[in-house]
């Protein structure tokens, strides 16, 4: 165990606690749910790999193999739950904090005016604008054509609605025409 | 650097959160809460190097313990009724605990080597382990072959448990008509569009978390580990199975009827191990006869069958158990607006449909 | 190793101990329940740090078999979490809905 090679695990080791500590206190601080996913992802990720590797340094080869097993694990697992922690949340409809798109989180404002950006496809950023970070401003009145300039791929809101009702909603009524037929017996059956 | 700062904060940290579960309405909140009531227990059987409590804490606590909580919270109401606040059980708890915690006063200090536990029996096994049995890790030794009996009626506690909630739990009536069959793989199903991720990592985990249980059910002589451990290791891949695919899926790999014979099997292995023994010549549970010349080589293999009849009774139980929750089918509760109902699955390519409040607004 | 280790592994473990506070109060004030959910999870991840760190803190690295552990059963922990508040129940939305319905109870009158 040389000197340097202890020096360079205490590196990585404070790295990661830092990036640990960082990602805590954004947990705090972040105003709303996504932000602070992306805060505790940090800390699974860049703190939790830190930790483990920099804790390498200190130790035999049986156990710098555990060591990175529990990275691996740390890295599949922790990071796919909050993978499916942010599906599942913005399904469920919470919103951010700053809405630029318009999206099914969003809620109009009462006076009607447009206070969210919604960008047209004519007008979309194109891969410089985007990569730049430049962001176009566009009234409300071009909104609708939204629609027109995403017909082709995407289903439209009548299919996704009606696609949406018999998959997804599980204790709605059965369509009606087949209960129309058996509708005493069901009543019977059912009691 | 001594470790009892780091064990005082934990201590903070377990009084707040139980604080909180006790004030909480929202019983999922609860159940969450009690998970992390069992990493920070675990946290602190580790410190205090425990650590195959540290180990069984944390696979029963805070692993299939929360799962069973859902699974008992999707049967009943989700909040909390409201009690009365009385005061007489208010008082009587007080002075009760006052009473108590003045009587740890008198108790050996925290480590202190001449505690009663350490004289006599406790001293025996620390010093004589090596000798008498051959394996380094004295709490296998001391739960396997020198408290043998003990474990024996553990299992059976165990087993126990599996019986009654199979007998008081399980419903003829299924909550899927009989022909449910779990999703196939590459349906088109809303259900498998939504996790792939999910579902892609958890086919990655699957074969490395039972391979792990088996590492665990192996390596209990030399290090922490051991039969109870690896059961509940082994059921948690199959329970994890379950989440992703559904109990469905589950049962066409592992049979009810499987799980409990395999229920019965190890505790049967167990018992016949130490009838085994009296066939050999020695007491009941006594290893060594299996090899009069070599009384550590008995001993290994006495442990060896032992833990795995542990380690298969309590996986079977495990699994039971989450079957049993999972099949019965779920209450007619008046709904409740946040949890309950299914939200649509977005999607952002089309204009969505905003809230009825907002149809009227549309640009 | 240098004698200066344990107190970087101290240090170390005092710094996840803090991560851990800052989850916990994100449990505890979170005002939505994926909140917790994911307070609950990141408390998971920091708590396999901690065993980790505290194995070569007391000199036995040999406790990261439990660090495994922890970091699948979490896994799992926050997955019931997931399905049960997308579905209700541990088993929702795993079979097709056509397959679904409830077996008729038997009928009451005397054929």
């Amino acid at each position: 165990m040389t000197l340097a090679l202890a020096i360079v695990g205490t590196v990585i080791l404070l790295g990661g606690v830092f990036f640990c500590v960082v990602g805590g206190i954004g947990l705090i601080r972040l105003p709303d749910f996504y932000s602070r996913c992306h805060a505790a992802g940090m800390t699974d990720s860049a703190g939790a790999a830190g930790v483990l590797v920099g804790l390498c340094f200190f130790a035999e080869p049986l156990v710098i193999a555990k060591l990175l097993t529990v990275v691996a694990f740390i890295w599949l697992s922790s990071v796919v739950s909050t993978h499916a922690l942010v599906k599942a949340a913005y399904a469920r409809g919470i919103r951010l904090e700053n809405p630029r798109v318009r999206d099914w989180t969003t809620r109009p404002s009462k006076s009607g005016e447009a206070e969210v950006v919604v960008p047209t496809a004519a007008e979309a950023p194109s891969l410089d604008e985007l990569a730049l970070g430049v962001e176009r401003e566009v009234d409300a009145a071009e909104a609708p054509d939204l629609a027109a300039e995403h017909e082709l791929t995407a289903v439209t809101e009548q299919e996704e609605r009606e696609a949406a009702i018999p998959e997804l909603d599980l204790s709605a009524q059965p369509e009606p025409e087949p209960v129309a037929e058996t509708d005493d017996d069901d009543e019977e059956v059912r009691s | 650097m001594s470790e009892v700062p780091l064990e005082a904060v934990l201590f903070v940290f377990l009084l707040i959160v139980g604080i909180v579960v006790g004030r909480l309405r929202n019983l999922f909140s609860a159940a969450m809460l009690t998970g992390i009531f069992s990493f920070l227990s675990a946290g602190l059987f580790t410190l205090m190097t425990a650590v195959d409590v540290a180990f069984t804490e944390a696979a029963v606590g805070a692993g299939i313990s929360t799962v069973l909580f859902l699974a008992t919270l999707a049967l009943t109401d989700d909040t909390e009724r409201e009690s009365d606040r009385s005061w007489l059980a208010i008082g009587v708890v007080s002075l009760t605990g006052l009473a108590l915690f003045f009587g740890t006063f008198d108790m050996p200090a925290y480590g202190s080597p001449d505690a009663p536990i350490h004289e006599g029996v406790g001293r025996h096994y620390l010093m004589h382990s090596w000798d008498e049995i051959g394996l380094p890790n004295v709490v296998t030794s001391v739960l396997a072959s020198y408290r043998g009996f003990d474990t024996f009626g553990e299992l059976a506690v165990v087993f126990t448990a599996g019986i009654g909630v199979t007998l008081l739990l399980r419903s003829k009536k299924a909550v899927m008509g009989p022909g449910a069959k779990p999703i196939p793989q590459r349906s088109r199903a809303p259900y498998v569009r939504e996790m792939p991720v999910v579902r892609a990592v958890g086919k990655v985990m699957l074969p490395f978390i039972l391979l792990f249980a088996l590492y665990v059910q192996a390596h209990g002589d030399f290090g922490p580990g051991g039969g109870f451990q690896a059961g509940v290791v082994f059921a948690a891949g199959f329970v994890l199975y379950g989440l992703i695919w559904g109990p469905r899926a589950v049962q066409q790999i592992a049979p009810e009827r499987l799980l409990e014979a395999g229920m019965s099997i190890g505790l049967l292995l167990y018992g016949c191990v130490g009838v085994a023994a009296l066939f050999a010549g020695g007491t009941y549970l006594d290893y060594s006869a299996f090899t009069p010349e070599h009384p550590t080589h008995g001993q290994h293999w006495g442990i060896f069958l032992v833990e795995l009849g542990v380690g298969i009774t309590v996986s079977a139980v495990m699994l039971v158990i989450y079957f049993v929750f999972t099949a019965r089918p779920r209450p007619r509760l008046p709904k409740k607006t946040p949890e309950q109902s299914v939200a649509p699955a977005p999607r952002l390519t089309a204009i969505p449909e905003l809230p009825t409040e907002g149809a009227e607004e549309r640009p | 190793m240098p004698s200066w280790t344990t107190e970087v592994f101290f240090g170390a473990a005092i710094g996840v101990l803090v991560t851990m506070a800052l989850a916990l109060l994100r449990s505890v004030l979170g005002p939505s329940t994926y909140d917790r959910i994911l307070a609950l999870n990141s408390f998971g991840t920091k708590t396999v740090l901690l065993i980790a760190v505290a194995g070569f803190l007391d000199g036995r690295p040999e406790w990261l078999d439990l660090a495994i552990v922890y970091a699948l059963i979490n896994f799992i922990g926050t997955l019931a979490v997931l399905r049960f508040s997308k579905y209700g129940s541990l088993a929702g939305g795993t079979t097709l809905p056509e397959d679904e319905e409830m077996p008729e109870r038997p009928s009451l009158e005397q054929p």
